[in-house]
C-alpha cells in the first residue's frame, strides 16, 4: 500500500482561472484550457465563447500529451525530432506532436500530478498563457 | 444569409459550476464530475472532484449534460419518455444517451434550448438536486444579465 498524490479541484480550477486571466494580455483570440490527472483523465476544462473547434480537443491533446510523458510538450517534441522516430511510433493517437502550449504539472516533491493545455492562441501565446498559469497556482 | 442563434456561454456555465461544488460540498457525500455544455452538447466547462470514479462519474456526467441538451429535457423526463419505447434507450443507438437522474437541460426566457448540465457521482436523487441547482443558477445569471 501506498499513498498517491492527486491534483486537487482547488488547485485545478485555480490553473485555469488563471490561464483565462493571463489571456488578453497574450492575444485577441478566444482560447480553451485542459488539466488532466496524471493518468490523463480530466480534471477541469472551460473554453471561451467562439473558440475554434479545432482548439477546443487540442487544448485537451496537449494536457494529456505533457501529462503522460510527464515533461511539457515542446521538450517531449524536441526530443523525438532528435531521434527520428514518428509519433505513430508510441502507438497512442492521443498524443501530439505540438511545439508549444502544453506543460507538466508537478507537485513541490517532483510528483507528477498532471498536465496543461492550452489551445487557440498562437504556439507561443499558448505556452506563456500555460506558464503564467503555472506560476499563478503555484506550481511552476 | 447569417442566423444567429442564442447558446449558452462561458459566464453561466462557469457559475452554474460554482454554484453546484458549493451545494455539493453543503450537502457532504462522495466525491462528483459536473459537465455543462451547449445546445450541440459541446463542452464548456467541466470539472472532477479528486477520487471521483475514473470511468463512470467522469463519463456519465458528460452523457447527462449532452443527453438533456440534444433531447431538450431534463435527463428524468427523457427516461420517462423513452420507458414508453420499444427496445428503450438504447432504441436510439446513441451510446452517449442517458436515461435516469442527474442531467438538466438549460432553456432561455424566449424558449430556445441553449445547453445542459450533467452531474455524476453520488446517488440519482443527490446528483439530480446539484443539477438542479446549476440549472437555477444559469436561469438566474441569465435574468441578471439581460
Amino acid at each position: 500500500m501506498y499513498d498517491r498524490p492527486v491534483l486537487d479541484i482547488d488547485d485545478a480550477l485555480k490553473l485555469v482561472d488563471a490561464a483565462l486571466a493571463a489571456a488578453p494580455a497574450e492575444t485577441k483570440k478566444p482560447i480553451a484550457v485542459a488539466v488532466v490527472d496524471e493518468m490523463g483523465d480530466w480534471v477541469a476544462y472551460v473554453r471561451m465563447d467562439g473558440v475554434t473547434p479545432f482548439a477546443r480537443e487540442y487544448a485537451r491533446r496537449k494536457a494529456y500529451t505533457a501529462s503522460l510523458m510527464q515533461r511539457d510538450v515542446h521538450e517531449f517534441s524536441a526530443a523525438r525530432a532528435q531521434s527520428g522516430r514518428p509519433l505513430a511510433d508510441l502507438g497512442d493517437a492521443r498524443l501530439v506532436g505540438a511545439q508549444n502550449g502544453g506543460v507538466v504539472i508537478r507537485d513541490a516533491a517532483g510528483n507528477v500530478l498532471g498536465g496543461l493545455g492550452v489551445g487557440g492562441a498562437a504556439p507561443e501565446e499558448d505556452e506563456r498563457i500555460a506558464r503564467a498559469a503555472l506560476a499563478a497556482g503555484g506550481l511552476a | 444569409m447569417t442566423h444567429l442563434r442564442k447558446t449558452l456561454g462561458l459566464a453561466e456555465s462557469r457559475a452554474a459550476v460554482d454554484a453546484m461544488l458549493v451545494k455539493a460540498n453543503d450537502m457532504g457525500g462522495r466525491p462528483i464530475a459536473l459537465v455543462v455544455c451547449d445546445d450541440r452538447g459541446d463542452v464548456i466547462c467541466q470539472v472532477a472532484q479528486a477520487g471521483v470514479n475514473p470511468a463512470l462519474a467522469r463519463q456519465n456526467a458528460f452523457k447527462k449534460a449532452y443527453t438533456s441538451a440534444v433531447s431538450r429535457a431534463d435527463t428524468l423526463a427523457f427516461a420517462e419518455r423513452v420507458k414508453a419505447m420499444p427496445g428503450g434507450v438504447a432504441s436510439f443507438g446513441n451510446p452517449n444517451f442517458f436515461a435516469g437522474g442527474g442531467g438538466a437541460v438549460l432553456v432561455a426566457p424566449d424558449g430556445t434550448i441553449i445547453g445542459g448540465i450533467g452531474v455524476s457521482g453520488r446517488t440519482n436523487e443527490e446528483d439530480e438536486e446539484i443539477a438542479q441547482t446549476g440549472k437555477a443558477t444559469v436561469a438566474a445569471s441569465i435574468t441578471a444579465s439581460t
